[in-house]
């Protein structure tokens, strides 16, 4: 049974005869683990981690139906840690924040981009990977730099790093087109919907190879972001776990290989800072 | 419990008058769409060979038994992949006239054939030619009769064009996903885009019922 | 990790649908018993509940679908609730239904003609007995077709659902699409199975408007 089944099959009966465990206000579920979401999850066996499934290379879904992707083996690599399962909850990207604030999950990797503005809603960890906010298009179109965007339709994931990024730097005149998740806009950009697209580095490379008909490159970075782990503000034991969890992986190269394969690209050092 | 703040939304109304804006327009050229597919399948399923009612037939239940979104998807997504590309706008009218020009093909057919035989062979008993029956025997009554229907699906339509946020339309659903976005204030910002509808349709209600009470004035009169 | 359009893609689409008509099999039982609430407020003599039943159903019949089940899903959480996808959409697509089957039994019992009623006072029914003796068994034959017809609209709309991410039919059609860079066959089969799902009821709606009369009862479902 995959990952998906035995999420639904779990999540069905769940939500049926949860109504009241619903109706529990999560600031006092919060207040109970803050401080021993270690110990919750390792009394209740399984690590629930929120990750857009949507967002290849970080989460997707692979040719058995199941969770795959940078981000959800970097959560199997955790879980493995600390002794418990993997539950993978699909999430999208707005709902990032909240999937955590309300206790719905106990992490977030989710090519969680470190910003100030998230941070004071959520406490990130040390850096999982170091990302670049790129634009992408056919080698046929010409967009040697951020000015050569005027003019253009250039497609975008709603309210993401990317959007942040592409919203303040791009020239008057550039048509900007908002899609709801990466899904939708990786399908604009090969359906020729958009003339180049702003996203993740990673992804810019995964995206080319698939499809060399359209002869994608990367044009230009427009931004850098590290990207982390996304925990409860208020749960300093649980991130202290993480970070040192994720620098034991970094330093025993486990990390190394899933970036090699995942992204085609290693990053020389992953910042820390908590 | 709840803390709201409306300050990061409110700021940014010139976004949201512009979003309503969009969100009238489109709804009002589909709407024109509508009733242009819609009288031209309407007219064709009243045909008297069972080959050219089939057409109409299969174009109203192909778009009434399927979500308009998924159409929307086939001619945003899909339809580059096989040669032909609309960008946004264009792929939204027409997917949005396609969608509602399936119910509008049934409210224009219920209405002509609600005009009483009696009136089109008294017509022609008088004299009339079928161009002039048609115009001012069948089409008055049968817009008459369909109005109240075509209004409805007139709002209707503004309300589904909250969907087309999810092929980068910038209507009002879109400016409003846009703000929570970058303001993290989700709840405040569907308040308000909600609000804004309910004004929309106030309005367009009005606006119609103003607009019934013109076109179909004889109507009244003979009750 | 991208593949191309096969069976086992075309099998997820199919399982898939098993989480469209649990959402929409929610909606409409909760919608049913929700409906009737509305009734029952709606028809009330006092002032207050008429006037919640009326401004429920304008503001649900005034405001997309999709604004709606965004603030169900965001307003849970503004308010500190842990809402999955599926419950999220349950409470909005439950308030919907609510509001237009109140809506369409509301028309439906303002069918029964109203010399039924005066025969009933002159015959000396009480008010109560009159509504459920006389009134309400005349009212369910007309309620029916409109009724069914709105659960076609009711399995349509929760493809608006995948837009929060729950994963039904549509949202797995998007990540199949992702996937394996088909949209169009994709996006085809899923079109093909909702049409399955929501043409045998389209018929039986009509098959029954014709049996139990036709009155035009409520908002133009469509």
């Amino acid at each position: 049974m995959g990952f998906s089944r035995r999420l639904w099959l779990g999540a069905a009966p769940a939500a049926a005869a949860g109504a009241a465990a619903l109706l529990r206000p999560a600031a006092a579920e919060a207040q109970v683990a803050a401080g021993s979401t270690i110990d919750t999850v390792v009394k209740r066996g399984t690590l629930q981690v929120g990750v857009s499934l949507g967002t290849p290379p970080f989460g997707i879904t692979n040719a058995s139906m199941e969770p795959d992707g940078y981000d959800v083996n970097i959560a199997k690599l955790l879980a493995q840690q600390l002794g418990v399962k993997l539950a993978v909850v699909d999430i999208v990207a707005a709902n990032r924040i909240p999937s955590l604030t309300t206790g719905k999950v106990d992490l977030v990797i989710s090519s969680f981009s470190i910003t100030a503005e998230r941070a004071k809603a959520i406490a990130y960890s040390n850096a999982v990977y170091v990302d670049q906010q790129v634009a992408i298009g056919p080698k046929a179109t010409a967009m040697p730099t951020i000015a050569s965007l005027a003019g253009k339709r250039i497609g975008v994931t709603r309210s993401t790093t990317n959007d942040i990024a592409l919203t303040k730097q791009a020239p008057p005149g550039t048509e900007i087109q908002r899609y709801d998740d990466d899904a939708s806009t990786n399908q604009a950009l090969l359906a020729g919907q958009v003339q180049g697209i702003v996203t993740s580095g990673a992804l810019a490379a995964a995206i080319a190879s698939r499809s060399p008909a359209l002869a994608l490159e990367t044009k230009f970075v427009v931004s850098e972001a590290p990207m982390a782990a996304g925990l409860r503000r208020d749960d300093l034991e649980w991130l202290h776990w993480v970070n040192t969890t994720l620098f034991i992986l970094w330093t025993n190269k486990q990390i190394q290989p899933l970036q090699q394969q995942w992204m085609g690209v290693v990053n020389s050092e992953l910042p820390r800072f908590g | 419990m709840l803390s709201l703040d409306f300050s990061g939304t409110l700021a940014r109304w010139p976004e949201i008058a512009w979003g309503a804006w969009t969100t009238l327009w489109i709804a009002l050229v589909a709407m024109v769409g509508a009733l242009l597919i819609g009288a031209l399948a309407a007219w064709a399923a009243m045909a008297s060979r069972r080959a050219v009612r089939l057409v109409p037939q299969l174009y109203v239940e192909l778009f009434r038994n399927t979500p308009f979104l998924v159409q929307m998807y086939i001619v945003y997504f899909g339809l580059p992949s096989i040669g032909l590309r609309l960008t946004a706008y264009p792929a939204a009218l027409l997917a949005l006239s396609l969608y509602a020009g399936a119910y509008a093909t049934e409210i224009l057919r219920a209405g002509i054939e609600g005009v009483p035989p009696g009136q089109i062979e008294a017509a022609r008993a008088l004299g009339l030619s079928p161009l002039r029956t048609l115009r001012l025997v069948i089409l008055r009554q049968a817009l008459a009769a369909s109005f109240p229907a075509l209004a409805s699906q007139f709002v209707l339509v503004m309300l589904a064009s909250s969907l087309l946020s999810a092929i980068s339309v910038p209507e009002l659903t879109a400016v409003a996903n846009n703000i929570q976005g970058q303001t993290f204030r989700s709840f405040e910002a569907f308040l308000v885009a909600g609000a804004v509808y309910l004004a929309l349709t106030a309005l367009l209600r009005g606006a119609l019922g103003k607009l019934e009470r013109r076109v179909c004035a004889f109507q009244w009169a003979v009750r | 990790m991208f593949q191309t359009y096969g069976v086992v893609q075309a099998e997820y689409l199919v399982e898939a649908m098993r989480w469209t008509a649990s959402l929409a099999a929610i909606a409409m039982l909760g919608g049913a018993i929700g409906g009737a609430l509305m009734v029952v407020l709606r028809l009330s003599d006092a002032m207050i509940p008429r006037a919640i039943g009326g401004a429920v159903t304008y503001v649900a019949q005034g405001t997309p679908l999709l604004v709606q089940l965004f603030l169900a899903y965001f307003g849970a959480s503004a308010i500190g609730l842990d809402v999955p996808p599926l419950a999220a959409a349950a409470v909005a697509f439950t308030l919907w239904a609510s509001a237009f089957l109140g809506d369409i039994w509301c028309g439906a019992i303002e069918t029964v003609p109203k010399g039924q009623r005066e025969a009933g006072l002159a015959l000396g029914l009480r008010p109560r007995q009159l509504f459920w003796r006389v009134v309400l068994p005349q009212a369910v034959r007309p309620a029916i077709p409109p009724t069914v017809g709105f659960l076609v609209q009711v399995v349509k709309n929760t493809a608006i659902a995948s837009i929060i991410g729950f994963r039904e039919l549509t949202r797995a059609g998007q990540i199949v699409a992702n996937v394996t860079f088909q949209p169009m066959p994709v996006f085809l089969t899923v079109a093909v199975l909702y049409f399955a799902l929501c043409y045998p009821l389209s018929l039986a709606a009509r098959l029954l408007e014709r049996r139990l009369g036709s009155a035009r009862i409520g908002p133009i479902t469509v």
